[in-house]
């Protein structure tokens, strides 16, 4: 009888603790949340986000361009003609543009920093933005 | 890694989701989720259809879960005893941890798809246990479909900028699971207490 209702106590005291630590984990990962959410916001990533046009949404920078993009990704989001990047860099892989930057990279024995240099600079030129302001 | 995965899904499209979520599912520590963000994101700019990375991302990651709990279903216990383990997995036991899982069927299977790394372990438990397919689907799928639904909008929402959101979902995936344990464990207690 006793040693029943001592394991009794021990269990709700082991619920209790498990109670206690999440808590804990609750409040910090809480709190860690909200200083990571609050930077974000005085950046203007948030704030903006959610209150730009649906169009401003689906843009990107040309200076957000990286090795993981294809070329396909990167005719699409900046609106190119397909075979515009295929000649200023020029490009005779055949995949091309279902090929990322960091592929043709390795086949042309590059850095990836180089082609997306490159890439940067094109699309710049494309859209009007000077590259070396 | 996410490089490499995103140009993946940027090649290959539906199938590069799929199996990145599938595989992520089975046991390899990829981020499927991220690449779920990303994907939608991707929609968002027209490159992929919303809808489709969703319902590949739910696929990918039930079969993966399925495949799991199937392959230690069929061959587990074999395996087990041919390397000479088989003591650890009695009838008994496995019978006791069946019914614990059956006990607490949200906690472990439901929540767990939210934890990349603990639900292919709570695959393989259940598929060690025998516990019935029907029951465990039924859990799995609702705790896959909301997963997926959150990593899609999440990436669907902040569209381009779903990078800077990827390293805030971390800290968001503890909060929901901390504050869903501690609602349990406060349901528990009082519910006991009376």
């Amino acid at each position: 009888m006793i040693n029943s209702e001592k394991k009794r106590d021990i269990k709700i005291y082991f619920q209790w603790l498990v109670l206690v630590v999440l808590v804990g984990i609750l409040a910090v990962s809480l709190y860690l949340f909200v200083g990571k959410f609050e930077s974000l916001r005085l950046h203007g990533y948030i704030k903006s986000e959610f209150r730009r046009q649906r169009s401003l949404r689906q843009k990107i920078s040309p200076d957000q361009i990286s090795g993981w993009m294809t070329f396909r990704y990167v005719n699409l989001v900046f609106g190119l003609p397909p075979s515009y990047l295929q000649s200023s860099l020029d490009i005779n892989d055949a995949r091309y543009p279902n090929i990322s930057l960091d592929t043709l990279a390795k086949e042309q024995k590059l850095t990836s920093a180089a082609i997306v240099g490159k890439t940067v600079a094109a699309v710049k030129n494309f859209i009007g933005i000077p590259s070396h302001p | 890694m996410l490089s490499a995965l995103l140009s993946y899904v940027l090649v290959y499209k539906y199938l590069g989701i799929f199996i990145i979520t599938f595989l992520g599912a089975i046991a390899l520590p990829l981020p499927s989720g991220s690449v779920l963000m990303a994907a939608s994101a991707f929609a968002v700019q027209g490159y992929m259809s919303f809808p489709l990375v969703l319902i590949t991302g739910i696929a990918g990651n039930m079969a993966g879960d399925s495949s799991g709990y199937w392959l230690v279903r069929l061959f587990g216990l074999g395996a087990v005893k041919k390397a000479g383990l088989g003591r650890f997995f009695k009838e008994d036991k496995l019978a006791a941890a069946r019914k614990q899982i059956e006990n607490h069927r949200i906690l472990t299977i439901y929540f767990s798809r939210f934890m990349t790394a603990i639900a292919p372990a709570v695959n393989i438990v259940c598929g060690f246990t025998r516990l019935p397919y029907k029951e465990y689907l039924l859990f799995e799928s609702l705790g896959e479909i909301t997963e997926c639904l959150m990593f899609c909008f999440i990436g669907y929402i902040f569209g381009s900028n779903w990078e800077y959101l990827n390293q805030l979902s971390g800290n968001l995936w503890i909060i929901i699971l901390a504050g869903a344990l501690t609602s349990f464990m406060v349901a528990r207690v009082i519910f006991k207490k009376k």
